[in-house]
């Protein structure tokens, strides 16, 4: 955990400095007597700075006095993680095309085989029903929007 | 008054509500029973519900779910050792204990009484003592304002537990987050990067979504999913005899009063009340030695206590627009979706909505009270849900929430990235509550800290010359210095008893 304090706290440094420089483009239309609108984003730099500069001092200096947690990551947690999010982003991004209705059901699929369900009729017929009772529930009863789909969606 | 109250009743008695009310409370049973699903999730998977539906039935079915909710922990706690929420930790020492004995459905049985005597204890504080300090609050101008909404911020420190440093990390990127959109006081675009989307911010309900649920996702897929083991043992009893009540009278008592002393504080959670007043409830005990071994008094208390904590966190929610914990914190944002200012104002301008929440709050308490006994066998069962089952649909319910609320698939990116965000702060012990607490309040700090200089011209001492603001002020100091100086002071007087000793 100290190595990757000591990384965070440095990966933050840099994101402080790319926001204090954003906070500079920010145009000028003051008030007289008012802070502008670049007030609190460059007192919220100054903390998130000196917070940083406090995590690295401390995981460097006063790494002794402190108890760390171990943490590791192996490389079938990455996989997973990456197939996982692979999973939701082109969930996302089909159903902006195909719509609710006929993209949930490949997603279910996929997320039950990622968890680990081996029987294909079960899988199946699960995600079928799931679709169908969250489109009922969402849509029919409480008249909530579900992405109908751009191109061959069908209509909701 | 008393024709407000009775409007609201009506309103809350309607069918819509009533089965509103009832669905937040079945879901609140699961949830709360499910080990691995917390309230918090509960509320944010069924938020997007809200959109469409009215105020007071939004809050008819979120309150079932926060009030059951903490009920169903107890059910997971007792049958099987394992908390269903953090809350029912308490509950499970005795509880456990009692089943093992054969005791489970005596043990239910206390937990669901205890609950509903806490829920309703702590409904009468609130309806007793919130108008009267939503009317003090009412005096409040920007100074009082900009330094309570420090105050709330200041408790972010209670939230970093493990590393204070990285709890306030974690509030200040909440407030960065907060400064995406256009600028509260002169509408110039800020950080948008031309994206049109942003110009109106970041939208809270997918960053709650994805700080919530995607972490949950995440591990429950990549790391695999628990084993529950399973409870085979008949449930017997359940129903408790009214002398077994009168006879626990006492600490039921002692946890509802803990439970929403603690609760009404800000930031002080949940865990402290129900551990503290199982703590108490031994110390009056004449048979302490019993505790630990399934006694109903060690299930009584913390439940009361848990119950109570639900009442108590709406006090400074409804009356200040203080969110005291993540649950409030959510329900702050419901209020905000149906267009509502929570604080002072909401008691002026919508006494009588502020009414059915109360009312809402009681029907609430009254269904789980009904609903937990009459199903408690079908919770037994559903215990045994495997949870790779659940994740997926919790993935979908994710997805199609955030994009609901604006029907744009930039909220969904934006749960995603929060998601993942959230997942990594969770890895390297980062916690997720300041931040949701800063999302929330960041607006209201920045609106009022700027209005208060417009007022003051510019000039600082008006935040010191305001006798309550300076006051909370002094708290908030305290309150953000209490959690670093207090390991030195405990650090110093170890070495002293050592020295002595």
């Amino acid at each position: 955990m100290r190595k990757a304090n000591i990384i965070i706290s440095i990966l933050l440094l840099v994101f402080a400095g790319y926001y204090a420089h954003l906070t500079t483009l920010l145009p000028r239309r003051d008030l007289p007597n008012t802070l502008g609108a670049a007030f609190m984003p460059r007192l919220l730099t100054a903390c998130l700075t000196f917070l940083s500069v406090l995590l690295l001092l401390r995981d460097i200096f006063f790494a002794d006095r402190i108890k760390y947690s171990t943490v590791t990551t192996s490389i079938k947690e990455a996989m997973g993680i990456v197939s996982l999010i692979t999973v939701f982003v082109v969930y996302i991004y089909a159903m902006h095309y195909f719509g609710y209705i006929m993209v949930t059901p490949v997603f279910l699929v996929m997320m039950l085989l990622l968890a680990g369900s081996r029987k294909w009729w079960e899988v199946l017929l699960f995600s079928i029903i799931v679709t169908l009772a969250v489109y009922f529930l969402f849509h029919r009863l409480f008249r909530v929007p579900l992405p109908p789909g751009e191109i061959i969606g069908l209509e909701l | 008054m008393g024709e407000i109250a009775i409007a609201a009743l009506m309103d809350v008695l309607k069918l819509q509500n009533i089965s509103a009310s009832m669905m937040g409370a079945l879901f609140g049973l699961f949830i709360g029973s499910t080990p691995g699903l917390t309230i918090s999730l509960g509320m944010v998977l069924l938020l997007p519900l809200t959109f469409t539906l009215p105020p007071v039935t939004s809050f008819c079915l979120l309150l079932g779910l926060f009030s059951s909710g903490m009920t169903g922990g107890s059910i997971s706690a007792i049958l099987l050792n394992i908390p269903g929420t953090p809350s029912a930790s308490a509950t499970a020492i005795d509880g456990h204990e009692m089943a093992k004995k054969g005791r489970a459905g005596e043990a239910l049985g206390t937990a669901i009484t205890s609950s509903f005597f806490g829920g309703m204890f702590s409904l009468a504080c609130l309806v007793l003592i919130a108008p009267t300090i939503a009317k003090v609050a009412l005096k409040f101008g920007a100074p009082e304002l900009f330094s309570l909404v420090l105050l709330g911020l200041t408790l972010i420190c209670s939230f970093g537990q493990k590393s204070i440093i990285k709890g306030l990390i974690s509030g200040v990127l909440g407030l960065i987050f907060m400064t995406v959109g256009l600028d509260p006081m002169v509408g110039l675009p800020r950080f948008t990067f031309g994206i049109v989307e942003l110009q109106s911010g970041v939208s809270f309900l997918p960053v709650m979504i994805g700080l919530f649920a995607i972490p949950q996702i995440l591990e429950g897929i990549v790391m695999g999913a628990e084993v529950i083991p399973e409870y085979r043992a008949r449930l017997s009893g359940v129903l408790p005899r009214f002398r077994n009540i009168l006879r626990l009278i006492k600490y039921k008592i002692l946890g509802a009063v803990m439970g929403t002393a603690i609760g009404a504080i800000p930031g002080a959670g949940g865990p402290i009340a129900v551990f503290l007043s199982y703590d108490y409830a031994k110390k009056i005990s004449k048979n302490k030695e019993e505790f630990g071994t399934g006694i109903p008094a060690g299930v009584a208390a913390p439940e009361a206590a848990n119950n109570g904590m639900a009442g108590g966190a709406m006090i400074p929610m409804l009356t200040l627009g203080i969110p005291g914990d993540p649950i409030t914190a959510i329900l702050l944002g419901a209020l905000m979706i149906q267009g509502l200012t929570p604080g002072p104002l909401l008691f002026q301008y919508n006494a009588q909505f502020v009414y059915s929440v109360f009312w809402a709050f009681f029907m609430a308490n009254v269904l789980t009270l009904i609903l937990a006994f009459s199903t408690i066998k079908l919770w037994v069962r559903i215990l045994q849900v495997p949870k790779r089952v659940l994740l997926p649909i919790i993935g979908i319910l994710c997805v199609i929430g955030s994009y609901a609320l604006r029907n744009t698939f930039f909220d969904t990116a934006t749960m995603l990235f929060f998601g993942l965000l959230g997942y990594f702060m969770k890895k390297y012990e980062f916690p997720v509550v300041p931040m949701l607490l800063a999302i929330v309040l960041g607006p209201a700090l920045e609106q009022n800290l700027r209005m208060a200089l417009i007022i003051s011209q510019g000039n600082p001492s008006i935040f010191v010359t305001h006798p309550i603001s300076l006051a909370f002020l002094i708290i908030a100091f305290f309150s953000f210095t209490g959690p670093l100086v207090k390991p030195l002071i405990s650090g110093k007087l170890k070495t002293k008893n050592t020295s002595k000793s």
